[in-house]
Protein backbone atom coordinates (compact mmCIF):
# COMPACT_ATOMS: atom_id res chain seq x y z
CA UNK A 1 0.00 0.00 0.00
CA UNK A 2 1.30 3.74 -0.81
CA UNK A 3 1.94 6.39 1.60
CA UNK A 4 0.77 8.92 -1.08
CA UNK A 5 -2.19 10.95 0.74
CA UNK A 6 -5.20 10.58 -1.90
CA UNK A 7 -7.59 12.73 -0.24
CA UNK A 8 -6.70 15.18 2.80
CA UNK A 9 -9.57 17.14 4.65
CA UNK A 10 -8.33 19.89 7.14
CA UNK A 11 -10.58 22.05 9.49
CA UNK A 12 -14.06 21.10 7.57
CA UNK A 13 -16.53 22.44 8.72
CA UNK A 14 -20.44 22.89 7.44
CA UNK A 15 -23.51 24.65 8.62
CA UNK A 16 -26.56 24.48 6.86
CA UNK A 17 -29.16 27.17 6.98
CA UNK A 18 -32.68 26.01 7.89
CA UNK A 19 -35.77 27.22 8.31
CA UNK A 20 -35.47 26.74 11.85
CA UNK A 21 -32.01 28.69 12.02
CA UNK A 22 -28.44 27.11 11.66
CA UNK A 23 -27.59 23.33 11.71
CA UNK A 24 -24.12 22.75 12.11
CA UNK A 25 -23.62 18.98 10.42
CA UNK A 26 -19.98 18.71 10.74
CA UNK A 27 -17.54 20.42 12.83
CA UNK A 28 -13.47 20.33 12.88
CA UNK A 29 -12.74 17.44 10.78
CA UNK A 30 -9.43 16.37 10.10
CA UNK A 31 -8.20 13.68 8.06
CA UNK A 32 -5.87 11.89 5.55
CA UNK A 33 -6.73 8.78 3.58
CA UNK A 34 -3.82 7.71 2.19
CA UNK A 35 -3.99 6.03 -1.80
CA UNK A 36 -5.43 2.76 -1.31
CA UNK A 37 -6.78 2.59 1.49
CA UNK A 38 -10.38 1.58 2.34
CA UNK A 39 -11.59 4.03 4.70
CA UNK A 40 -15.33 3.86 6.21
CA UNK A 41 -17.13 6.53 7.89
CA UNK A 42 -20.02 5.39 10.32
CA UNK A 43 -22.31 7.02 12.85
CA UNK A 44 -25.57 7.64 13.46
CA UNK A 45 -28.29 8.70 10.74
CA UNK A 46 -27.77 12.50 10.63
CA UNK A 47 -24.70 12.40 11.82
CA UNK A 48 -23.42 13.86 8.86
CA UNK A 49 -21.86 11.31 7.01
CA UNK A 50 -23.36 11.48 3.79
CA UNK A 51 -22.66 15.11 4.09
CA UNK A 52 -18.79 14.89 4.34
CA UNK A 53 -19.15 12.06 1.41
CA UNK A 54 -20.87 14.84 -0.77
CA UNK A 55 -18.01 17.47 0.12
CA UNK A 56 -15.52 15.28 -1.07
CA UNK A 57 -17.34 14.11 -4.23
CA UNK A 58 -17.59 18.15 -4.75
CA UNK A 59 -21.26 18.47 -4.75
CA UNK A 60 -21.32 20.41 -1.45
CA UNK A 61 -19.24 23.20 -0.38
CA UNK A 62 -17.96 23.39 3.02
CA UNK A 63 -18.06 26.11 5.40
CA UNK A 64 -14.92 26.16 6.73
CA UNK A 65 -11.75 24.27 5.76
CA UNK A 66 -10.31 22.27 2.97
CA UNK A 67 -10.01 19.02 0.75
CA UNK A 68 -7.49 18.24 -0.87
CA UNK A 69 -7.82 14.96 -4.16
CA UNK A 70 -4.66 14.10 -4.69
CA UNK A 71 -3.01 17.67 -3.73
CA UNK A 72 -5.83 19.39 -5.62
CA UNK A 73 -8.35 21.40 -3.57
CA UNK A 74 -11.72 20.57 -4.89
CA UNK A 75 -13.89 22.66 -6.14
CA UNK A 76 -16.59 21.17 -7.43
CA UNK A 77 -17.30 17.21 -9.26
CA UNK A 78 -14.03 15.44 -10.88
CA UNK A 79 -13.48 12.65 -13.31
CA UNK A 80 -11.12 11.33 -10.82
CA UNK A 81 -14.18 9.95 -8.53
CA UNK A 82 -16.92 7.89 -8.56
CA UNK A 83 -19.80 7.95 -7.09
CA UNK A 84 -22.09 5.52 -6.04
CA UNK A 85 -25.60 6.10 -4.09
CA UNK A 86 -27.72 4.21 -2.04
CA UNK A 87 -30.23 3.97 -4.40
CA UNK A 88 -28.58 2.68 -7.82
CA UNK A 89 -30.10 5.64 -9.65
CA UNK A 90 -29.81 3.72 -13.19
CA UNK A 91 -32.29 5.77 -15.78
CA UNK A 92 -35.17 3.68 -16.45
CA UNK A 93 -35.35 4.52 -20.22
CA UNK A 94 -31.75 2.96 -21.00
CA UNK A 95 -30.17 -0.12 -21.19
CA UNK A 96 -28.37 -1.48 -18.66
CA UNK A 97 -24.83 -1.41 -21.11
CA UNK A 98 -26.33 2.13 -22.09
CA UNK A 99 -26.79 3.07 -18.52
CA UNK A 100 -22.98 2.27 -17.48
CA UNK A 101 -21.91 4.06 -20.33
CA UNK A 102 -23.46 7.26 -19.56
CA UNK A 103 -21.08 9.22 -17.58
CA UNK A 104 -18.49 8.21 -20.78
CA UNK A 105 -21.53 10.33 -23.01
CA UNK A 106 -21.28 13.31 -20.91
CA UNK A 107 -17.27 13.46 -20.29
CA UNK A 108 -17.79 13.88 -24.37
CA UNK A 109 -15.74 10.36 -24.71
CA UNK A 110 -16.21 7.84 -27.64
CA UNK A 111 -18.43 5.67 -27.03
CA UNK A 112 -16.79 3.01 -29.08
CA UNK A 113 -13.58 2.87 -26.81
CA UNK A 114 -15.28 1.78 -23.72
CA UNK A 115 -18.13 -0.31 -25.03
CA UNK A 116 -15.45 -3.25 -24.82
CA UNK A 117 -14.54 -2.02 -21.25
CA UNK A 118 -18.10 -2.00 -20.30
CA UNK A 119 -18.79 -5.52 -21.34
CA UNK A 120 -15.76 -6.63 -19.23
CA UNK A 121 -17.09 -5.10 -16.14
CA UNK A 122 -20.91 -6.29 -16.69
CA UNK A 123 -19.25 -9.94 -17.21
CA UNK A 124 -17.13 -9.58 -14.26
CA UNK A 125 -19.97 -8.60 -12.12
CA UNK A 126 -22.25 -11.55 -14.26
CA UNK A 127 -24.78 -9.02 -15.99
CA UNK A 128 -23.03 -10.07 -19.24
CA UNK A 129 -26.76 -11.60 -20.37
CA UNK A 130 -28.48 -7.98 -18.94
CA UNK A 131 -26.82 -5.72 -21.09
CA UNK A 132 -29.95 -5.03 -23.01
CA UNK A 133 -31.78 -5.31 -20.35
CA UNK A 134 -33.74 -2.19 -18.47
CA UNK A 135 -33.25 -1.40 -15.06
CA UNK A 136 -36.99 -2.81 -14.26
CA UNK A 137 -35.74 -6.16 -15.13
CA UNK A 138 -33.00 -6.49 -12.68
CA UNK A 139 -32.95 -7.37 -9.19
CA UNK A 140 -31.87 -4.78 -6.64
CA UNK A 141 -28.72 -6.48 -6.39
CA UNK A 142 -27.84 -6.35 -9.57
CA UNK A 143 -29.36 -3.07 -10.59
CA UNK A 144 -26.45 -1.40 -7.77
CA UNK A 145 -23.80 -4.00 -9.63
CA UNK A 146 -24.63 -1.93 -12.80
CA UNK A 147 -24.26 1.44 -10.84
CA UNK A 148 -20.82 0.23 -9.65
CA UNK A 149 -20.14 -1.00 -13.22
CA UNK A 150 -21.26 2.37 -14.44
CA UNK A 151 -18.51 4.24 -11.36
CA UNK A 152 -15.73 2.56 -12.63
CA UNK A 153 -16.05 2.31 -16.25
CA UNK A 154 -14.00 5.38 -16.77
CA UNK A 155 -11.20 4.05 -13.88
CA UNK A 156 -11.51 7.04 -11.38
CA UNK A 157 -8.62 6.98 -8.80
CA UNK A 158 -11.26 7.47 -5.60
CA UNK A 159 -14.67 5.72 -5.02
CA UNK A 160 -17.35 7.35 -2.97
CA UNK A 161 -19.64 4.92 -1.61
CA UNK A 162 -22.84 6.16 0.37
CA UNK A 163 -24.86 3.19 1.93
CA UNK A 164 -24.37 1.48 -1.40
CA UNK A 165 -25.77 -2.33 0.36
CA UNK A 166 -28.38 -0.23 2.70
CA UNK A 167 -31.40 -1.33 0.61
CA UNK A 168 -30.38 -4.92 -0.25
CA UNK A 169 -31.16 -8.07 1.84
CA UNK A 170 -28.58 -9.83 4.10
CA UNK A 171 -27.20 -12.35 1.07
CA UNK A 172 -26.83 -9.83 -1.33
CA UNK A 173 -25.01 -7.60 0.73
CA UNK A 174 -22.49 -10.36 2.03
CA UNK A 175 -22.33 -11.38 -1.66
CA UNK A 176 -21.59 -7.92 -2.64
CA UNK A 177 -19.25 -6.94 0.43
CA UNK A 178 -16.99 -9.84 -0.92
CA UNK A 179 -17.26 -8.45 -4.89
CA UNK A 180 -16.42 -5.19 -3.45
CA UNK A 181 -13.54 -6.24 -1.50
CA UNK A 182 -11.65 -8.56 -5.04
CA UNK A 183 -12.57 -5.51 -7.19
CA UNK A 184 -10.60 -3.09 -4.53
CA UNK A 185 -8.33 -5.34 -4.05
CA UNK A 186 -7.19 -5.74 -8.19
CA UNK A 187 -7.49 -2.32 -8.63
CA UNK A 188 -5.94 -0.17 -6.01
CA UNK A 189 -8.81 2.05 -5.78
CA UNK A 190 -8.97 4.42 -2.82
CA UNK A 191 -12.51 3.88 -1.32
CA UNK A 192 -14.53 6.09 1.03
CA UNK A 193 -17.55 3.87 2.14
CA UNK A 194 -20.30 5.38 4.24
CA UNK A 195 -22.33 3.09 5.97
CA UNK A 196 -24.36 2.68 9.47
CA UNK A 197 -23.93 -1.44 9.45
CA UNK A 198 -20.89 -2.19 12.39
CA UNK A 199 -20.19 -5.63 10.70
CA UNK A 200 -19.69 -4.16 6.95
CA UNK A 201 -17.65 -1.08 7.54
CA UNK A 202 -15.07 -3.81 10.11
CA UNK A 203 -15.32 -6.82 7.22
CA UNK A 204 -14.35 -4.10 4.24
CA UNK A 205 -12.09 -1.24 6.46
CA UNK A 206 -8.61 -0.29 7.13
CA UNK A 207 -9.38 2.23 9.11
CA UNK A 208 -12.80 2.89 10.49
CA UNK A 209 -13.89 6.76 11.08
CA UNK A 210 -16.40 7.13 13.97
CA UNK A 211 -18.61 10.35 13.47
CA UNK A 212 -20.83 11.59 16.49
CA UNK A 213 -24.06 12.87 16.27
CA UNK A 214 -24.92 16.38 14.76
CA UNK A 215 -23.03 18.37 14.96
CA UNK A 216 -20.41 15.27 13.71
CA UNK A 217 -16.82 15.33 14.68
CA UNK A 218 -14.65 12.28 14.55
CA UNK A 219 -15.17 10.62 17.65
CA UNK A 220 -12.41 7.65 17.32
CA UNK A 221 -10.43 6.38 13.92
CA UNK A 222 -10.11 2.37 14.45
CA UNK A 223 -7.33 0.58 12.17
CA UNK A 224 -9.21 -3.03 11.86
CA UNK A 225 -6.00 -4.96 11.26
CA UNK A 226 -7.69 -8.25 10.06
CA UNK A 227 -6.03 -10.19 7.69
CA UNK A 228 -6.54 -10.10 4.12
CA UNK A 229 -7.85 -11.23 1.64
CA UNK A 230 -10.91 -11.38 4.14
CA UNK A 231 -13.20 -14.14 3.46
CA UNK A 232 -16.67 -15.41 5.52
CA UNK A 233 -14.33 -16.97 7.80
CA UNK A 234 -12.97 -12.96 8.58
CA UNK A 235 -16.19 -12.64 10.49
CA UNK A 236 -16.00 -15.69 12.54
CA UNK A 237 -12.57 -14.40 14.14
CA UNK A 238 -12.73 -13.58 17.86
CA UNK A 239 -11.09 -10.29 16.59
CA UNK A 240 -13.88 -9.17 14.30
CA UNK A 241 -16.22 -9.87 16.96
CA UNK A 242 -14.24 -7.33 19.37
CA UNK A 243 -13.54 -5.01 16.80
CA UNK A 244 -17.72 -5.07 16.63
CA UNK A 245 -18.24 -4.55 20.42
CA UNK A 246 -15.86 -1.75 20.66
CA UNK A 247 -17.65 0.00 17.89
CA UNK A 248 -21.24 -0.75 19.14
CA UNK A 249 -20.02 0.51 22.18
CA UNK A 250 -18.30 3.93 21.59
CA UNK A 251 -21.43 4.22 18.82
CA UNK A 252 -23.81 4.58 21.88
CA UNK B 1 -20.06 -15.52 -10.92
CA UNK B 2 -22.87 -18.35 -11.68
CA UNK B 3 -22.77 -18.73 -7.66
CA UNK B 4 -23.86 -15.24 -7.43
CA UNK B 5 -26.90 -15.60 -10.09
CA UNK B 6 -28.26 -18.49 -7.79
CA UNK B 7 -27.94 -15.94 -4.49
CA UNK B 8 -30.47 -13.81 -6.73
CA UNK B 9 -33.99 -13.53 -6.58
CA UNK B 10 -34.99 -15.26 -10.31
CA UNK B 11 -36.37 -12.30 -12.47
CA UNK B 12 -38.45 -12.53 -15.61
CA UNK B 13 -35.39 -11.37 -17.48
CA UNK B 14 -33.38 -14.49 -17.00
CA UNK B 15 -35.50 -16.46 -19.04
CA UNK B 16 -33.94 -15.81 -23.05
CA UNK B 17 -35.15 -12.54 -24.55
CA UNK B 18 -37.16 -14.32 -27.41
CA UNK B 19 -38.94 -16.57 -24.98
CA UNK B 20 -40.61 -13.49 -23.10
CA UNK B 21 -41.58 -11.94 -26.73
CA UNK B 22 -43.26 -15.31 -26.63
CA UNK B 23 -44.91 -15.22 -23.45
CA UNK B 24 -45.93 -11.27 -23.66
CA UNK B 25 -47.07 -11.40 -26.97
CA UNK B 26 -48.18 -14.54 -28.07
CA UNK B 27 -51.32 -16.85 -26.85
CA UNK B 28 -52.80 -14.91 -23.85
CA UNK B 29 -51.91 -11.79 -24.91
CA UNK B 30 -54.44 -12.77 -28.01
CA UNK B 31 -56.89 -14.40 -25.63
CA UNK B 32 -57.23 -11.07 -24.29
CA UNK B 33 -57.39 -9.35 -27.21
CA UNK B 34 -60.68 -11.72 -28.93
CA UNK B 35 -61.96 -11.62 -24.98
CA UNK B 36 -61.85 -7.63 -25.25
CA UNK B 37 -63.06 -6.97 -28.79
CA UNK B 38 -66.32 -9.47 -28.13
CA UNK B 39 -67.38 -7.47 -25.29
CA UNK B 40 -66.86 -4.52 -27.23
CA UNK B 41 -68.93 -5.54 -29.89
CA UNK B 42 -71.55 -7.07 -27.83
CA UNK B 43 -71.52 -3.56 -25.81
CA UNK B 44 -72.03 -1.92 -28.74
CA UNK B 45 -74.85 -4.39 -29.75
CA UNK B 46 -76.94 -3.99 -26.75
CA UNK B 47 -76.47 -0.19 -27.16
CA UNK B 48 -77.63 -0.13 -30.71
CA UNK B 49 -80.66 -2.50 -29.63
CA UNK B 50 -81.40 0.17 -27.02
CA UNK B 51 -81.44 2.81 -29.03
CA UNK B 52 -83.81 1.53 -31.75
CA UNK B 53 -86.20 0.46 -29.58
CA UNK B 54 -86.18 4.07 -27.65
CA UNK B 55 -86.22 5.44 -30.81
CA UNK B 56 -89.38 3.71 -31.69
CA UNK B 57 -91.16 5.07 -28.79
CA UNK B 58 -90.58 8.84 -29.94
CA UNK B 59 -90.83 10.79 -33.11
CA UNK B 60 -87.68 11.00 -35.66
CA UNK B 61 -87.42 14.39 -34.83
CA UNK B 62 -86.58 14.22 -31.45
CA UNK B 63 -85.06 10.69 -31.58
CA UNK B 64 -84.30 9.59 -34.90
CA UNK B 65 -83.57 5.76 -34.73
CA UNK B 66 -80.20 4.13 -35.70
CA UNK B 67 -80.84 2.60 -39.08
CA UNK B 68 -82.11 6.12 -40.45
CA UNK B 69 -78.68 7.67 -39.23
CA UNK B 70 -77.01 5.20 -40.34
CA UNK B 71 -78.57 5.25 -43.90
CA UNK B 72 -78.24 8.96 -43.48
CA UNK B 73 -74.30 8.93 -43.01
CA UNK B 74 -74.26 6.39 -46.41
CA UNK B 75 -75.85 8.82 -48.11
CA UNK B 76 -73.83 11.72 -47.43
CA UNK B 77 -70.78 9.53 -47.67
CA UNK B 78 -71.80 7.79 -51.08
CA UNK B 79 -72.67 11.33 -52.73
CA UNK B 80 -69.30 12.65 -51.30
CA UNK B 81 -70.73 15.84 -49.74
CA UNK B 82 -69.53 14.96 -46.42
CA UNK B 83 -66.10 14.68 -46.98
CA UNK B 84 -65.19 18.20 -47.43
CA UNK B 85 -67.16 19.14 -44.48
CA UNK B 86 -64.77 16.65 -42.48
CA UNK B 87 -61.41 17.82 -44.35
CA UNK B 88 -62.17 21.61 -42.79
CA UNK B 89 -62.94 20.27 -39.40
CA UNK B 90 -59.86 17.90 -39.47
CA UNK B 91 -57.88 20.48 -40.53
CA UNK B 92 -58.87 22.98 -37.90
CA UNK B 93 -58.10 20.07 -35.59
CA UNK B 94 -54.93 18.95 -36.72
CA UNK B 95 -53.60 22.70 -37.19
CA UNK B 96 -54.84 23.83 -33.93
CA UNK B 97 -53.18 20.86 -31.98
CA UNK B 98 -50.10 21.95 -33.90
CA UNK B 99 -50.16 25.14 -32.57
CA UNK B 100 -51.39 24.94 -29.48
CA UNK B 101 -48.68 22.12 -28.76
CA UNK B 102 -45.53 24.41 -30.05
CA UNK B 103 -47.31 26.84 -27.90
CA UNK B 104 -47.74 24.37 -24.66
CA UNK B 105 -43.79 22.63 -25.29
CA UNK B 106 -42.28 26.02 -25.89
CA UNK B 107 -43.60 27.53 -22.79
CA UNK B 108 -43.66 25.07 -21.19
CA UNK B 109 -39.34 24.34 -21.53
CA UNK B 110 -38.82 27.82 -21.08
CA UNK B 111 -41.36 27.74 -17.75
CA UNK B 112 -39.15 24.70 -16.80
CA UNK B 113 -35.95 26.04 -17.14
CA UNK B 114 -36.34 29.42 -14.76
CA UNK B 115 -38.50 29.34 -11.37
CA UNK B 116 -37.97 32.90 -11.17
CA UNK B 117 -40.27 32.85 -14.77
CA UNK B 118 -42.20 30.45 -13.21
CA UNK B 119 -43.36 32.66 -10.66
CA UNK B 120 -43.72 35.71 -12.75
CA UNK B 121 -46.08 33.52 -15.51
CA UNK B 122 -48.27 31.38 -13.06
CA UNK B 123 -51.12 34.67 -12.16
CA UNK B 124 -51.08 34.86 -16.20
CA UNK B 125 -51.74 31.32 -17.34
CA UNK B 126 -54.03 30.38 -13.90
CA UNK B 127 -55.76 33.78 -15.07
CA UNK B 128 -55.97 32.71 -19.07
CA UNK B 129 -57.63 29.21 -17.65
CA UNK B 130 -59.90 30.45 -15.57
CA UNK B 131 -61.49 32.36 -18.42
CA UNK B 132 -64.05 30.54 -20.11
CA UNK B 133 -62.14 30.37 -23.37
CA UNK B 134 -65.35 29.03 -25.27
CA UNK B 135 -66.88 31.96 -24.20
CA UNK B 136 -64.39 34.16 -26.49
CA UNK B 137 -64.83 32.21 -29.43
CA UNK B 138 -67.59 34.88 -30.69
CA UNK B 139 -64.43 37.56 -30.14
CA UNK B 140 -61.62 35.75 -32.82
CA UNK B 141 -64.64 35.14 -35.32
CA UNK B 142 -65.16 38.72 -35.13
CA UNK B 143 -61.52 39.53 -35.44
CA UNK B 144 -60.31 36.72 -37.43
CA UNK B 145 -63.73 35.79 -39.72
CA UNK B 146 -65.92 33.25 -40.59
CA UNK B 147 -62.82 31.45 -41.87
CA UNK B 148 -60.26 28.18 -40.76
CA UNK B 149 -58.04 30.83 -38.80
CA UNK B 150 -60.21 31.75 -35.94
CA UNK B 151 -61.22 28.01 -35.27
CA UNK B 152 -57.40 26.98 -35.42
CA UNK B 153 -56.86 29.96 -32.99
CA UNK B 154 -59.71 28.70 -30.57
CA UNK B 155 -58.46 25.30 -31.04
CA UNK B 156 -54.97 25.71 -29.83
CA UNK B 157 -55.95 28.32 -26.85
CA UNK B 158 -57.71 25.68 -25.24
CA UNK B 159 -55.09 23.13 -26.28
CA UNK B 160 -52.07 24.23 -25.15
CA UNK B 161 -52.70 24.46 -21.06
CA UNK B 162 -52.81 21.20 -20.44
CA UNK B 163 -49.59 19.88 -22.28
CA UNK B 164 -47.73 22.88 -21.04
CA UNK B 165 -48.95 22.09 -17.50
CA UNK B 166 -47.50 18.71 -18.10
CA UNK B 167 -44.88 19.70 -19.60
CA UNK B 168 -43.70 21.73 -16.50
CA UNK B 169 -44.15 18.76 -14.18
CA UNK B 170 -42.39 16.33 -16.31
CA UNK B 171 -39.18 18.48 -16.76
CA UNK B 172 -39.07 19.72 -12.98
CA UNK B 173 -40.37 16.10 -11.54
CA UNK B 174 -36.61 14.41 -11.66
CA UNK B 175 -35.84 13.07 -8.77
CA UNK B 176 -33.08 14.31 -6.60
CA UNK B 177 -30.72 11.98 -6.84
CA UNK B 178 -30.85 11.32 -10.50
CA UNK B 179 -29.75 15.37 -10.55
CA UNK B 180 -27.13 14.56 -8.27
CA UNK B 181 -25.60 11.55 -10.79
CA UNK B 182 -25.26 14.04 -13.28
CA UNK B 183 -23.82 17.24 -10.89
CA UNK B 184 -21.49 14.37 -9.97
CA UNK B 185 -20.43 13.13 -13.44
CA UNK B 186 -20.26 17.15 -14.80
CA UNK B 187 -22.62 17.37 -16.86
CA UNK B 188 -23.64 20.67 -18.65
CA UNK B 189 -27.17 22.11 -18.22
CA UNK B 190 -28.16 21.57 -21.69
CA UNK B 191 -26.90 17.38 -20.73
CA UNK B 192 -28.87 17.41 -18.45
CA UNK B 193 -31.89 18.51 -20.56
CA UNK B 194 -31.38 16.33 -22.77
CA UNK B 195 -30.56 13.40 -21.44
CA UNK B 196 -32.41 13.35 -18.07
CA UNK B 197 -34.93 15.82 -18.13
CA UNK B 198 -36.50 14.96 -21.75
CA UNK B 199 -36.63 11.39 -21.36
CA UNK B 200 -38.16 11.53 -17.98
CA UNK B 201 -41.01 13.86 -18.79
CA UNK B 202 -41.68 11.98 -21.94
CA UNK B 203 -44.85 10.13 -20.56
CA UNK B 204 -46.26 13.49 -19.30
CA UNK B 205 -45.95 15.27 -22.45
CA UNK B 206 -47.72 12.56 -24.35
CA UNK B 207 -50.51 12.94 -21.77
CA UNK B 208 -50.39 16.08 -22.19
CA UNK B 209 -50.41 16.02 -26.13
CA UNK B 210 -53.64 13.18 -25.76
CA UNK B 211 -55.75 16.34 -23.84
CA UNK B 212 -54.70 18.92 -26.44
CA UNK B 213 -56.11 16.59 -29.12
CA UNK B 214 -59.34 16.14 -27.13
CA UNK B 215 -59.51 19.93 -26.54
CA UNK B 216 -58.53 21.06 -30.07
CA UNK B 217 -61.51 18.72 -31.29
CA UNK B 218 -63.87 20.75 -28.92
CA UNK B 219 -62.47 24.31 -29.93
CA UNK B 220 -62.43 23.65 -33.47
CA UNK B 221 -66.21 22.49 -33.09
CA UNK B 222 -67.06 25.33 -31.26
CA UNK B 223 -65.33 27.70 -33.54
CA UNK B 224 -67.78 26.25 -36.36
CA UNK B 225 -70.68 26.72 -34.14
CA UNK B 226 -70.17 30.56 -34.09
CA UNK B 227 -70.34 31.52 -37.65
CA UNK B 228 -68.84 29.00 -40.28
CA UNK B 229 -69.93 27.42 -43.72
CA UNK B 230 -68.60 24.16 -43.99
CA UNK B 231 -67.34 21.96 -41.12
CA UNK B 232 -69.00 19.11 -39.32
CA UNK B 233 -69.79 22.04 -36.36
CA UNK B 234 -71.25 23.77 -38.71
CA UNK B 235 -72.84 21.06 -40.71
CA UNK B 236 -74.73 20.15 -37.07
CA UNK B 237 -75.94 23.76 -36.46
CA UNK B 238 -77.62 23.86 -40.36
CA UNK B 239 -79.39 20.53 -39.50
CA UNK B 240 -80.60 21.73 -36.37
CA UNK B 241 -82.31 25.19 -37.89
CA UNK B 242 -83.47 22.55 -40.76
CA UNK B 243 -85.04 20.67 -37.68
CA UNK B 244 -82.96 17.07 -39.79
CA UNK B 245 -82.29 15.56 -36.32
CA UNK B 246 -81.17 12.36 -38.16
CA UNK B 247 -78.44 13.96 -40.35
CA UNK B 248 -77.46 16.03 -36.74
CA UNK B 249 -77.24 12.12 -35.26
CA UNK B 250 -75.35 11.22 -38.06
CA UNK B 251 -72.41 14.12 -37.95
CA UNK B 252 -72.65 13.26 -34.10
CA UNK B 253 -71.59 9.64 -34.87
CA UNK B 254 -68.94 10.97 -37.78
CA UNK B 255 -67.58 13.32 -35.45
CA UNK B 256 -66.83 10.90 -32.83
CA UNK B 257 -65.25 8.57 -35.23
CA UNK B 258 -63.02 11.48 -36.52
CA UNK B 259 -61.74 12.44 -32.71
CA UNK B 260 -60.69 8.76 -31.95
CA UNK B 261 -58.78 8.44 -34.82
CA UNK B 262 -56.59 11.46 -34.23
CA UNK B 263 -56.76 10.43 -30.44
CA UNK B 264 -55.70 7.14 -31.98
CA UNK B 265 -52.95 8.98 -33.57
CA UNK B 266 -51.20 10.39 -30.81
CA UNK B 267 -50.90 7.57 -28.81
CA UNK B 268 -49.48 5.50 -31.96
CA UNK B 269 -46.84 8.35 -32.23
CA UNK B 270 -46.23 7.52 -28.04
CA UNK B 271 -46.03 4.49 -29.23
CA UNK B 272 -42.93 4.88 -31.61
CA UNK B 273 -40.95 6.53 -28.90
CA UNK B 274 -41.35 4.12 -26.66
CA UNK B 275 -38.46 2.05 -25.59
CA UNK B 276 -39.35 -0.83 -27.05
CA UNK B 277 -40.86 0.83 -30.07
CA UNK B 278 -39.63 1.03 -33.39
CA UNK B 279 -37.59 4.17 -33.17
CA UNK B 280 -35.85 2.52 -30.22
CA UNK B 281 -35.11 -0.48 -32.09
CA UNK B 282 -33.87 1.50 -35.44
CA UNK B 283 -31.47 3.27 -32.61
CA UNK B 284 -30.22 -0.06 -30.92
CA UNK B 285 -29.06 -1.91 -34.25
CA UNK B 286 -27.24 1.13 -35.53
CA UNK B 287 -25.48 1.19 -32.07
CA UNK B 288 -21.96 -0.53 -32.24
CA UNK B 289 -22.15 -4.19 -31.46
Amino acid sequence: MSTAVAIKVAGLHKTYRSGSGPVRALQGIDVDIRQGEFVSLIGKSGCGKTTLLQILAGLIRPSRGQVLLEDMPVAKASRKVGLVFQKSVLLEWRTILDNVLLPIELFHLSRADYVGRARELLDMMGLSDFEKSYPDELSGGMQQRAAIVRSLLYDPDILLMDEPFGALDAMTREQMNLELLRIWQVSGKTVVFVTHDIAEAVFLSDRIILLTERPGRIKEVVRIDLPRPRTLETTYLPEFAAYRRHLREQLG
Amino acid sequence: MSETAAHEPATPATVDDEFIEVLDEGQDERRRLWLELGLTLAAVIVALLLWDFLASLTSPLVLPGPRNVGKIIWEVTASGSIFKHIGTTVSEILLGFLLGSAIGLGVGITLAWSPLLRRLANPYLVASQAVPKLALAPMFTLWLGYGIASKIVIAALIAFFPLLENTVVGLCAVEREKLMLFRSLLASEFQTFTKLRLPHARPYIFAGLRMAMLFATVGAIVGEYVGADVGLGALIIVSDGTLNTTLMFGVLVILTVVGIALYKLVQWTEGLFQRRGILARARKTRSPR
